[in-house]
Formats: C-alpha cells, sequence, structure tokens
C-alpha cells in the first residue's frame, strides 16, 4: 500500500482510495471481523465492518460522507483474524483522514451523537481509540465536542434504594461497570487505589493524547449520576473481598486492570534511571517529567513499547530506540502503532536482546544487549529467537524502559479465585462472574492488557451478569 | 534423404495463432511476413492451430515439398509442445535436433495482453532468434539405455498401496517403503469415507494385507529412503530399514511382550487420544502384523533394566540388538506418494485448541468415534467424558486463510464434516449439529447428495467463520462467536464440544523428499506435476510419478484414480524395456584441451575423468553426463562442446536480440527447469510484465559463461540476467553453485571496469514462482530506463576485443 501518497493532493487521494477499494474486493465475507469487533457489539445498527468494505467497493464516496466509517476503534482484533490479512484498522485511519479532507466533521459529529449515548466517557474514549493525533483532527474539535458532552449533561436522576454493588477500579471497565449498574438502579461504590480515578486512561496514557483534565471532567461528570468513589482504597490492602461481601455489598465487580509489570530477570532492573513501563509513563503524565536532550532505550514489541518510545520522543528525548528480540513479522504491537513509533522517529532494532543493566553507583548508563536469530517456531506459530553467541555490543543510552508486557495483580485477591494463564481471571463469557459467586470480573484483569472496547463490553456484560445474579439469588 | 548439415539452409518457420491465445494480442501476420524476410528462409505460414493434426501435415509436407533442413515453430512454451513437433519432423524425414521453437505465447502474448505492439515486436525478435539458432543446429542421435523393470514406491497410504499392486500385478518388482512402523496412512485412522459411508479399514485393510503378501512386493516399514542416485530407467536408491527390534517373520501379533511392557505413553496413530506400551502395534489391522519396540520409550535394552518383553515372547522374537540396515536398490522408476499430515491449530489461539479441552480436530474426531478407537466408537467429550448433545463444526481452519495455516482450499474438510454430522445423527440422533462454514464444496459425484441428506437430517449450516471460541470455566462448555453472514449479525452458540475441520498440508518431511528427488513445489507446497493438465501424474524429473495427496490435497477415491495412472505411467516405461535419452551431454576437444582439470572439479555427476599429472585430456562418460553444461561454461580454451546447446548457438542468439535496439533489452538467460518455467508460469497466469525482455533458455544456468554474458553487453544490450533454480534446488545436483560463483565474479570484474554492476541480475525463480519473474523484469524495466547512452557505449568501448 503506498503509504507515502500524498493524502494533500487530489492524486493521493484518489490513489489511497483506489488501493483500498482494490483491497475491498478481496474480502470473502466471512464474518470474522464482525463476530471479533467489540464495537460491533456496542453499536450493532451502526457498525459493521465488512458491510463498510462492500460498501466500498460499491460506492467509495458514499462511504467517506457516512457517520460508520467513526465507529472502528482500531483494536486490530479483526485484522488479526481476517483470513485474508485485510489490515482493517489502516483502511480506515486512512479513509477518516479523506473524509475529514473532504466532508469536514459532520459525520464524526454524528457518530459522536450516538457514541455518548453508549459510553459514558465519550470524549476520553475518542481520544484513546480514533487517535486524532494522526488523521489531523484540530484538537479544538476535541475540545469543542468534550465542552458540549459536559454542558448537555443528562438531568435523569437514578433511584437511591437498590442494592448496593462494589466496584473495583476505576479504569473504563470499572467505570462502564459502575455507570451500566447504577442506570440499573443499583447504588455503586468504586474503590481505587490510586488518587486520580481513570485508570490508564489517568495514569499511562501520554498526554498529547488524552488530556487528564479530560478524563477528570467525565468521571466528575459521571459521578452525578449517583456514583461513589473512594480514591486511594486498595483491595487486598486496605479492604478485603470478604469485608466488601460481609459489609452490605451484594456483589462485587473487579475490574482492576492488568498493572503488574513483568521483569526481564537480569541485574541492575533496580538502577535509577530503570523504569517499567507504567512508571515511566506516569512520570511523563502525572509528573510532567521532561526526558530533555537524553537517549531512551525502551525494551518490548508491543503496543505499550511504542507508546513509551512515542512518548519519550514526543517529550523531548534526543533519541528513542526499541529493542525487540524478533523481527517485524513476530512483532505482536499492531501495525499502526509500529508506523506511529517510526513517525515520530523512534529506532526499531530488530533480533536484539538486553543481557545486563550497567551503571555508575547504581546509576544506569549502559545497556548490554545480544544478537538474536531465529529458530525453530513455537506451538503458536511464532519463530523462537535464539542469541548469536559472542554478539554481545553495549548501547549507551540515559534512560531505560522495561516495557516487556503487564498482567494483572491478583495476588493480593483470595486464593480461591480461579486464574489462567498469565494471572488472567477465568469467567464466565455470558455473565463475566469468576469461581466465587457474586464475584465478577471484566477488563484487562480477565484479558491481559487488552482495549479500552474490550474493557467496555466486558463491564457491560458484568452489569447485566451482576444484575442476573441478584435478581435470582 | 534430405541435405542436413551440409549445403543450403532451407528454413521453414511456422506462426500459430494458438486460437487467440496468441492472435489476440501479437499480429501474427505480421511476425509470418517478417519471418519470410530472415536469411535462409524458404517457407513461412500461419496456422490458428499449429499442434493440431492438419496444422502439423503442413510442416511434414513443407519438409518434404520445400526440402527443408531447419524448422522453426513460433507458438507456446517447448516445454509443452516441443515433442509434438520433434516428432512431426522425424515422421517426415527430419532429424528432430533440428527444429526449433520461439515461445510467443507462454512468454509473450500472455503476458503482453495490452501492448498489441510491444508483442508483436518481441515475436518477431524471439522468431528471429530461433532461426539464428535453427541455423547452427545439428542432428544429434539419441541413445537408448535400458529401464530396469522395478519400481520404489515411497509411502504406504491408500496411493502408495494402489499403485504397488497395480504394478506388482503387472509383474514388475516393487518395493514399498514407508516411515511407520505400519502402511495405511491417513486412511487408515479415519472411521468411515464419504460419500458413500462404508467403513474406511474394512475396504483398506484388504487392500494393506494383499499388499503385504504380494509376492512382487517387498515391504519396507520403518524405513526412509536416503540416497538417490542415476537417472530414469537406472536409479540407485538407498534405503535405512530401522530396526523393529521384533523379528517380522517371527512374530505372531499375539500381544504377549505388551501385556508385560510397564511403559505407557500416548498413542501416534490415536492422535495421543489413548496409549500404548513401548512394545506396540500401532492398531489392530497393521501390515506388517508385527510389533515393534520404540526405543526411546524402552526402559532398557539391558536385560537388568527391564527385559519383561524378552523373556514373555515365546516365539524368541524379540532382539535388542537387531541392528539398522541400509540397502541398495536398482529400480527404473519411481513413484512418490508421501500424502499428507494435518494443520496443527495451536497458534489459531482463539480457537483454544490445546487450551479448552472440549476444542478437538476433525482427525481427533475420526478416532473417537471409530469403534477401534480410544472410545470404543462413543461420542464423548473429552472433559468428562459425557455425551456432548450440541456440537460445533468450524470449517476452513488453517486452510483458506492468507496468515494462519495456508491459503488453498484443503479439497476433503468439507465433505468430511457432512459426513461426520450424518454419523452423529445416525447413532445419537437427538443431538444438535452446527456448522459453521464459510463456503461448502460438495462437487465430487454423490456429494451434493450427501450435503442435501446432511440437512434433511437437522443439521444447522450457519454461515460465517467463527471469530472465537470461549469456554465456560465451570462447565467447559464452549461458546462460539460468529457472525451469521445471511443476517449480518452477530450470534453466541453454548455447544458442549467443538470440531475444529483442519486443512491437510505437504508432510512434514516433504522437503527431504523434494531434495532426494530433485523435485518443485508450487506455492501451495505440495509437489509439482510436469504439465497441470497433460501430464498431471509425471513430475519434471523423468522417471518419478505422484501418487495421491503428495501432489496435492485429495479425497480417497482421487488418490486411488491417480495412482493406477501413476503405476500405468511407470509401467509404460518399464513395458518398453528401454528408452531414448536427450542426447545432450558434453564432448571435450581433445586437441584443445590442455588437461588442466577444471571441468571435472565442477561437474557435478563427476562426469569427466583427466589426467592432469600426466596430461592427459579430459574424456566424458557420456551414461553419467547429465548435460548441465557447466564444464563448458568453465573451460577457458573452449574445448568443451555442449550438444544441442552450443556456444555459437547461443551467441547466436544473443546476437540476434542485439541487432537492433539492442540498449532497450533485457537479454535473459533462463534454465529449463525452474526460472524458464516460471516465466511459463507467469505467463500461464497472465502476470504482465514488461516487453523488454527476450530469454534465451538453457539446461541449466551452470551453462551460462562468462563470456556469453559479456559478450552480451559487448553488443550493446542494456541489462542482463541469469537465472536459475533456488540453491539447493538444482536439477543438476549443485551446478547453480557455479552460476552463483561465476556471477559475482562478473560483478567483480564489470565493476574494476566501470560498468554498473546493476545491470548483471542474477535471479533464483522456482517453477512456481511466475509472480518472482514478472517482478525481477519489472525490477529490470527500472534499470535499463536508468541505463544512459553514453554508459552504453562506453560498455561497447571497454569490451570491444
Ligand atoms: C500506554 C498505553 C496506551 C494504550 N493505548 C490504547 C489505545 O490506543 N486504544 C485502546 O483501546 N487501548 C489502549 N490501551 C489499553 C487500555 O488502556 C486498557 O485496555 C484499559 O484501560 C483497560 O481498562 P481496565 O478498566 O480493565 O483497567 P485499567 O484502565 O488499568 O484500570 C484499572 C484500575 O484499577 C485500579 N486497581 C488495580 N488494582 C486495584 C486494587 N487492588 N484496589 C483498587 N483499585 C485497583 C487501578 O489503579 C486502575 O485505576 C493502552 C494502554 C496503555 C498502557
Ligand atoms: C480427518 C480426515 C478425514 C478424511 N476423510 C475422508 C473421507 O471420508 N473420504 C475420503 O475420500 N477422503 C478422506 N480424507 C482424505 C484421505 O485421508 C486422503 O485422500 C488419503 O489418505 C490420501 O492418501 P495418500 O496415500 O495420498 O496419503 P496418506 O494417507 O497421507 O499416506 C501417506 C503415507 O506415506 C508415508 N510417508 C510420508 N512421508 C514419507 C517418507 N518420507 N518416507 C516414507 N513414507 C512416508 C506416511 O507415513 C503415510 O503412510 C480425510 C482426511 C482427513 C485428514
Ligand atoms: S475477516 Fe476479512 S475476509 Fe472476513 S469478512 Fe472481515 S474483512 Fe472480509
Ligand atoms: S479494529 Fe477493532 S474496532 Fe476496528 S473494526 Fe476491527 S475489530 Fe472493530
Ligand atoms: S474443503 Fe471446505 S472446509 Fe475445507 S478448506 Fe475447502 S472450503 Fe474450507
Ligand atoms: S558438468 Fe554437466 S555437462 Fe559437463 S560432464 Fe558434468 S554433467 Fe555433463
Amino acid at each position: 500500500m503506498s503509504a507515502i501518497s500524498d493524502i494533500n493532493t487530489m492524486e493521493g487521494t484518489a490513489v489511497i482510495l483506489d488501493e483500498i477499494v482494490r483491497q475491498a474486493y478481496q474480502c470473502l465475507e466471512c464474518g470474522r471481523c464482525t463476530g471479533s469487533c467489540p464495537m460491533v457489539e456496542l453499536f450493532p445498527n451502526d457498525f459493521h465492518p465488512h458491510h463498510l468494505l462492500s460498501d466500498l467497493t460499491k460506492d467509495p464516496e458514499k462511504v467517506l460522507k457516512g457517520y460508520e466509517l467513526w465507529f472502528c476503534a482500531s483494536c486490530y482484533k479483526c485484522n488479526k483474524r481476517c483470513p485474508q490479512a485485510l489490515e482493517y484498522p489502516y483502511f480506515i485511519m486512512q479513509l477518516r483522514g479523506l473524509a475529514l479532507a473532504k466532508n469536514g466533521v459532520v459525520p464524526l459529529r454524528k457518530a459522536f451523537s450516538r457514541i455518548r449515548t453508549i459510553i459514558p466517557f465519550p470524549v476520553s474514549f475518542l481520544s484513546v481509540c480514533i487517535h486524532p493525533e494522526r488523521i489531523n483532527l484540530d484538537p479544538s474539535i476535541i475540545d469543542k465536542m468534550h465542552r458540549d458532552h459536559l454542558s448537555q449533561k443528562k438531568k435523569d436522576k437514578f433511584p437511591e434504594s437498590g442494592p448496593k454493588i462494589a466496584v473495583v477500579g476505576s479504569g473504563p471497565a470499572g467505570l462502564m461497570g459502575a455507570y451500566e449498574l447504577r442506570k440499573m438502579g443499583y447504588r455503586v461504590s468504586i474503590f481505587e487505589s490510586q488518587t486520580n480515578p481513570g485508570g490508564m486512561f489517568s495514569r499511562a496514557i501520554p498526554e498529547y493524547r488524552l488530556p487528564l483534565q479530560i478524563v477528570l471532567d467525565e468521571i466528575e461528570n459521571l459521578q452525578e449520576s449517583g456514583i461513589e468513589i473512594r480514591p486511594n482504597t486498595t483491595l487486598g490492602k486496605d479492604i478485603t473481598l470478604d469485608q466488601l461481601l460481609i459489609q452490605d455489598f451484594k456483589a462485587v465487580l473487579l475490574a482492576s486492570g492488568a498493572h503488574s509489570c513483568k521483569a526481564l530477570g537480569i541485574t541492575g532492573e533496580d538502577f535509577e534511571g530503570v523504569y517499567t513501563t507504567l512508571e515511566f509513563l506516569e512520570e511523563l503524565k502525572i509528573k510532567k517529567k521532561v526526558i530533555n536532550a537524553k537517549t531512551v532505550v525502551v525494551i518490548g514489541g508491543g503496543n505499550t513499547a511504542m507508546d513509551a518510545a512515542s512518548a519519550a520522543m514526543k517529550y523531548g528525548a534526543k533519541e528513542a530506540f526499541l529493542l525487540y528480540r524478533r523481527t517485524r513479522e513476530e512483532m505482536p504491537a499492531d501495525m499502526n502503532e509500529i508506523r506511529e513509533a517510526e513517525k515520530n522517529g523512534v529506532q526499531i532494532r530488530y533480533l536484539e536482546a538486553p543481557v545486563g543493566i550497567h551503571g555508575v553507583k547504581s546509576k544506569f548508563n549502559q545497556l548490554e544487549c545480544i544478537k538474536m536469530e531465529l529458530g525453530e517456531p513455537d506451538l503458536t506459530g511464532r519463530r523462537r529467537p535464539v542469541p548469536v553467541e559472542g554478539s554481545n555490543f553495549i548501547l549507551e543510552a540515559d534512560l531505560l524502559v522495561i516495557a516487556i508486557g503487564e498482567k494483572p495483580q491478583i495476588e493480593s485477591f483470595p486464593e480461591k479465585i480461579a486464574t489462567g494463564k498469565d494471572s488472567t481471571i477465568l469467567v464466565n463469557p455470558h455473565s463475566m462472574e469468576t469461581s466465587i459467586p457474586g464475584v465478577f470480573a471484566a477488563g484487562d484483569n480477565v484479558l491481559g492488557p487488552a482495549t479500552v472496547p474490550d474493557a467496555i463490553i466486558g463491564a457491560r456484560r458484568a452489569a447485566t451478569g451482576i444484575d442476573n445474579y441478584i435478581k435470582t439469588s | 534423404m534430405i541435405e542436413q548439415e551440409n549445403g543450403e539452409l532451407r528454413i521453414g518457420v511456422y506462426v500459430c495463432h494458438c486460437g487467440l491465445n496468441i492472435a489476440g494480442s501479437v499480429d501474427c501476420e505480421a511476425v509470418t511476413e517478417f519471418a519470410r524476410g530472415l536469411d535462409d528462409v524458404v517457407e513461412a505460414s500461419d496456422n490458428k492451430y499449429t499442434c493440431s493434426d492438419p496444422g502439423q501435415d503442413i510442416i511434414k509436407n513443407d519438409i518434404r515439398e520445400h526440402k527443408l533442413n531447419r524448422v522453426v515453430v513460433a507458438s507456446c512454451t517447448p516445454r509443452l509442445h516441443e515433442p509434438t513437433f520433434r516428432k512431426a519432423c522425424e515422421d517426415a524425414g527430419l532429424n528432430p535436433y533440428l527444429f526449433e521453437m520461439a515461445n510467443i505465447r507462454d512468454q509473450c502474448s500472455w503476458v503482453h495482453l495490452y501492448d498489441r505492439e510491444g508483442a508483436t515486436a518481441k515475436a518477431k525478435d524471439l522468431v528471429k532468434m530461433a532461426v539464428a539458432r535453427a541455423r547452427l543446429l545439428t542432428p544429434q542421435y539419441e541413445t537408448e539405455v535400458p529401464v530396469t523393470r522395478k519400481t520404489l514406491v515411497v509411502g504406504g497410504g491408500v496411493a502408495g498401496i494402489q499403485a504397488a499392486l497395480d504394478l506388482a500385478d503387472q509383474d514388475y518388482k516393487v518395493t514399498l517403503v514407508e516411515k511407520e512402523p505400519s502402511i495405511g496412512g491417513k486412511m487408515a485412522q479415519i472411521d468411515k469415507t464419504f460419500p458413500t459411508m462404508d467403513c474406511s479399514i474394512c475396504i483398506l485393510a484388504p487392500k494393506m494385507s494383499e499388499a503385504g503378501r504380494h509376492p512382487n512386493i517387498t515391504l519396507l516399514t520403518n524405513s526412509e529412503v536416503k540416497e538417490v542416485s542415476g537417472y530414469i530407467g537406472n536409479f540407485q536408491i538407498k534405503v535405512l530399514k530401522k530396526a523393529r527390534f521384533v523379528d517380522e517373520k517371527e512374530c505372531t501379533a499375539c500381544g504377549d511382550c505388551a501385556d508385560v511392557c510397564p511403559v505407557s505413553m500416548p498413542n501416534e496413530f490415536d492422535v495421543g487420544l489413548a496409549t500404548r506400551k513401548a512394545i506396540y502395534t500401532p492398531f489392530a489391522q497393521a501390515v506388517p502384523s508385527a510389533y515393534i519396540i520404540n526405543m526411546d520409550d524402552c526402559l532398557g535394552d539391558v536385560p537388568i533394566a527391564c527385559g519383561k518383553c524378552v523373556e514373555k515372547c515365546e516365539k524368541n522374537a524379540i532382539n535388542f540388538d537387531m541392528p539398522d540396515e541400509l540397502l541398495e536398490l536398482d529400480v527404473g522408476t519411481i513413484i512418490v506418494a508421501t500424502g499428507i499430515d494435518v494443520y496443527d491449530p495451536t497458534e489459531m489461539t482463539e480457537y483454544g485448541y490445546r487450551r479448552y479441552e472440549n476444542v478437538i480436530t476433525s482427525l481427533e474426531f475420526e478416532r473417537l468415534i471409530n469403534a477401534g478407537g480410544p472410545s470404543g466408537g462413543h461420542l464423548i467429550r473429552p472433559s468428562d467424558r459425557q455425551v456432548p448433545k450440541t456440537v460445533g463444526f468450524i470449517q476452513c481452519v488453517g486452510s483458506r486463510n492468507e496468515k494462519k495455516g495456508n491459503p488453498y482450499c484443503s479439497n476433503v474438510c468439507c465433505m468430511n464434516t457432512i459426513k461426520d454430522s450424518l454419523l452423529i445423527m445416525e447413532h445419537w440422533p437427538d443431538t444438535k449439529i452446527k456448522i459453521f462454514y464459510l463456503d461448502i464444496r460438495a462437487f465430487g459425484k454423490g456429494f451434493e447428495d450427501l450435503y442435501k441428506r446432511s440437512k434433511s437430517s437437522g443439521v444447522m449450516y450457519i454461515r460465517g467463520l467463527p471469530a472465537e471460541i470461549k469456554e465456560d470455566p465451570r462447565t467447559k462448555n464452549l461458546v462460539i462467536v460468529s457472525e451469521n453472514t445471511n443476517t449480518g449479525k452477530v450470534e453466541e452458540h453454548e455447544v458442549d464440544m467443538a470440531i475444529l475441520s483442519v486443512g491437510l498440508i505437504p508432510t512434514k518431511d516433504s522437503d527431504v523428499i523434494q531434495r532426494l528427488f530433485t523435485l518443485s513445489k508450487t506455492s501451495d507446497g505440495f509437489f509439482m506435476e510436469s504439465h497441470p493438465k497433460l501430464k498431471p501424474v509425471d513430475a519434471p524429473t523423468q522417471g518419478v510419478f505422484f501418487a495421491g495427496c503428495a501432489e496435492g490435497p485429495k479425497d480417497i477415491k482421487d488418490s486411488v484414480t491417480q495412482a493406477s495412472a501413476a503405476a500405468s505411467r511407470a509401467g509404460i516405461l518399464m513395458k518398453a524395456g528401454k528408452i531414448k535419452v536427450e542426447a545432450i551431454t558434453a564432448v571435450v576437444n581433445e586437441d584443445i584441451c590442455n588437461a588442466c582439470g577444471l571441468c571435472a572439479r565442477v561437474c557435478p555427476y563427476n562426469a569427466i575423468e583427466v589426467d592432469t599429472k600426466n596430461k592427459i585430456p579430459a574424456h566424458v562418460i557420456e551414461a553419467a553426463c547429465a548435460g548441465c553444461g557447466t564444464c563448458g561454461a568453465e573451460c577457458r580454451h573452449e574445448a568443451i562442446t555442449m550438444r544441442h546447446f552450443t556456444d555459437e548457438q547461443l551467441l547466436a542468439q544473443v546476437d540476434a536480440v542485439t541487432e537492433v535496439d539492442a540498449d532497450k533489452k533485457i537479454v535473459a538467460f533462463c534454465c529449463n527447469w525452474c526460472s524458464y518455467a516460471g516465466a511459463d508460469f507467469a505467463g500461464v497466469s497472465r502476470m504482465q510484465y514488461p516487453p523488454e525482455v527476450r530469454i534465451i533458455r538453457s539446461m541449466c544456468s551452470g551453462r551460462i559463461s562468462e563470456e556469453l554474458v559479456l559478450h552480451a553487453f559487448r553488443r550493446g544490450a542494456a541489462a542482463v540476467l541469469v537465472a536459475g533454480c533456488h540453491l539447493n534446488d538444482c536439477h543438476y545436483i549443485d551446478a547453480n553453485y557455479q552460476t552463483k560463483k561465476r556471477v559475482e565474479k562478473l560483478w567483480k570484474k564489470l565493476e574494476k571496469m566501470g560498468i554498473d554492476k546493476d545491470r548483471l541480475q542474477l535471479a533464483w525463480i522456482s517453477a512456481a514462482e511466475g509472480e518472482k519473474f514478472a517482478n525481477q523484469i519489472k525490477l529490470m524495466k527500472g534499470i535499463i530506463d536508468k541505463v544512459s547512452a553514453r554508459e552504453i557505449k562506453k560498455t561497447v568501448e571497454v569490451l570491444a576485443v
């Protein structure tokens, strides 16, 4: 695909559109995209991924005018499963660029007016999921939507008498679950270990993508429907699950995310200047750290690693290297994220892995690496990296970010809760109930690091599950 | 007798329209007119179908009437019709080697569909090149070699068994080599067979035992082919017969040994669903009907360690010291019937195979409902051994997928699922069955009937491929999430068990087989036929044939049909008892040869004898020479002549290409087996590429000497391509490594002379890589567009002799 085609020229536009239409013809209409898509579950009457492709083959201009284009949340699940390997979210991103240039923001506004009927933090959602920065969407337009949304506050008050439900965690899953339950008339308390509510929204997602103020405004707005948030309260430390159940909470929704960063297991990880992804992103977002003229090395190949490396560049790094131990083909990060990181000047180095963290007086200054080559594929089909003996080399840098994945932090939860691979909580796929009756879970703690729309649909299912549970018990 | 070698040249040129295949984009009349104007051409005509009988008759008549002593046909690829036209020439009394072809279809009209002018100009050039070569052709006389009346069949699935039986019944000796302890292949594992629903092992077992006791068949199980040498009619094979540790003849298969064996391992035959001992027979009907010890599992071949089985065996059939044997065979023909494996769906993590107990593959299902299988034929789900009430089938798992698995359709899984649904309905009629599919492919005889029977028995067919399977951790039930594409709605279906209809993939060691027998593979990984329509069971390597799934996924009926076809093709060769081999070998001119020994060093077949010490000139052992021409390309004294591909002939082709507008042309040297065939494949697939290229064929890229390349540049060609088979896929063992060395040397030389080395390209293009060929030409078009007239002029000057 001609990514180089210039979107600002007439010919460039036509080339991009032609290419997308050409690819749209290849759709087999197998439906795997639709079945995978969390946005279809949320907006079944507005959005249908492969029908949009079929529409493109019939009348591309009409698609550019339509509001359907604005629902994809770029979660990449469809791309991962499409038998034709069509990169749907990339098409969408390009089409949105074309649509904005041609038809302005009216279709987006129409989509937004639908989104805000379902998602109670619509601007945070849009900011994170449609990536306005990638399609030259003027921040003032997002701002305007934010102001409009706040000023059109819902007046409806929900009953104050329903049973009480505890929600643990105030990320997108917790907020969505709380809101849905509140709409059903339950009294909801959210327990949040941080000072700021919002989960990844307020902790990790870089400020240039999502301003903290927007998140806090939207949560405040949401609280007015009668949701209580108890900040600085950690389940397992300040309060236990049993205590919640003994108190008059009739059910619990665990929406605690995946915050435990995996470690490399080499010496020096505790040196000054060495961060986990979340620590690093939090420094940038909350402590407004600037990394003037420093060299940053990020280790990892996932979306979070890309975001951390991009953010480093955005906030003043001289250069940012991203080390990945396999090749681009095996890299788990979504293509859009990789393109974005490269656009931001991140230098991705493949087939390299860290073996030692060196420093002076426990202050990091050198990363010792080794070159890798690909061996036999493992059971999941990805080829295993094997170190090339004697290929060690040194990378001089000021900051090191270890971004090799996160998993749910469940150490403080009761042991009897059943978990699966990588500490994810096992749930009933319909009701989201865990192995403990009355305790439900949704979001990253069930899926492992996933996406905002997946957190939202999980939470919505859980709310229904809780409602059924309470009505039947 | 027609004057063939000496005297006046009288060339006839025949331009074929091939219906509209050529005439559609090439002006055939203009090409004929052009041919008529060439020196020595005394007759030229065009014809709608030159290969038809009337078309051939014209050639035959002309040979007689106009006393033609050279014939050129401009039509399709010589890989298709060269034998046809050679035969026609021979019938009319002309030595068949005085015939030449210009490939104006596969490599011209089909690849320049929208450029009539370019295509016509190119066709004229191709004819001119063919005529230039024809002038220098000399009669050749094919030698006859004997054909050993024995066959090697590799792979003892239903296809291999059928081929072996067909040949054995015609009184040929057959050695059937099977790597597993028993013959039978996949068919032995499946329960019933579509479309007739007969019991698979019931119809296969009699064939297996017949193969086991046929006096003309030697069965070598637990064996592998290790080495292959020789050529059509005269192959030498080495087979490693791995020790069984149980004497095949003595063992009565009583099973006493297994009763006492303390080891328990997953049984491969039951796809791990049941266990076997370290001493075992894979299944009841196994042939040979003898036990085998897997030494990796056995506790110890020293009696102190275990040895329980040895004590128990009354026939004393067990021998821990049994050695592996290396057997040598001489055979005339070979049938490759190595079959298929099934796709492992673990990488499609969204379906949870290996993570969720109740997700199984279709092959596991076959074992589950087989009366001889681990559950005695009872349909149970693995998690709680209960009979499932709802079952979901997911189609196209690992097939028709560009990312995971393979892009092709596996051909049997739709019908297999239909069959399975009926089997379930027959025994457990209350079961709710849901089949999630993309398309139902039921094209064979009796297939549609079966599909309709399944539908009318209440099986639900839901169009759409599921996005994922989720598990309820408590009940172990599964939720299949899928768009019903007929309604456009996403549905969730709770089932007790899900069966992944996995695709068929080439056998895991098909790479080894490919190398041993110098075969090619199509892009799907299956072995490539000599011609997809006209020689569907012949391998490109003469004397080798395919049977069954080795050539592509197919059902039992097609496998058996193909096996009989392969047997008959092999039989034809062996019945004749002798075969003519092409007269393309090397000859050394002993007067020029200074016995430096270079040729002998590069010959992949050790076919050259030379005594460098005593300066006795080189000598080619004709029977061993395969005709790659590497020696000829290396010899610095031009002492070696390659019959039918002489330096003069190839140089004349270069001269013809470069006579006009050389600076706009690419001279491409392509080897017969891979890159030339790849260019043909681009044509068959109608892949369009720029018309500036002119292909000169040689048997092997090893034939292309430094001088040929430099001559092209000297004549002002803009660029030169040398293309061959992929390294390690060479049809002359490893001759293309010499090509690589030579081109790398040439690059250095060109650089030294100040010539842009990009103008000489080296590419490895297999017969299946039409797209790669087209892309290579597109790339080179970019290169020649950039080469300036000055640069070319300079090159010509530097190289001037
Ligand atoms: C840098 C980055 C970029 C991302 N970009 C995107 C994107 O572009 N698009 C997208 O869709 N997704 C993106 N994601 C993923 C997305 O943010 C998460 O999938 C989503 O936030 C998950 O929501 P959640 O509610 O399950 O968990 P979280 O958002 O992690 O919220 C969990 C909350 O629970 C609290 N908590 C945890 N344990 C306890 C406890 N014991 N007691 C009390 N409170 C607790 C935490 O403090 C936190 O506030 C990104 C993630 C990161 C890190
Ligand atoms: C689940 C399933 C269900 C099916 N159901 C049906 C059905 O109902 N009806 C139907 O018509 N078809 C069915 N088929 C297709 C059928 O199995 C094949 O058509 C048939 O098995 C092909 O026979 P074959 O001899 O070509 O290959 P195979 O059966 O695969 O036999 C190949 C043999 O070669 C051996 N071999 C492989 N490599 C080597 C080597 N290097 N050296 C020595 N030996 C080697 C193997 O061990 C094996 O014994 C089904 C297939 C599957 C997977
Ligand atoms: S998954 Fe791909 S092929 Fe299937 S319907 Fe969606 S876009 Fe089309
Ligand atoms: S990227 Fe995600 S949100 Fe967008 S269409 Fe695909 S599955 Fe739906
Ligand atoms: S036979 Fe049917 S299930 Fe198998 S790959 Fe082809 S379409 Fe898919
Ligand atoms: S190098 Fe090739 S052509 Fe020469 S003798 Fe050996 S096999 Fe024959």
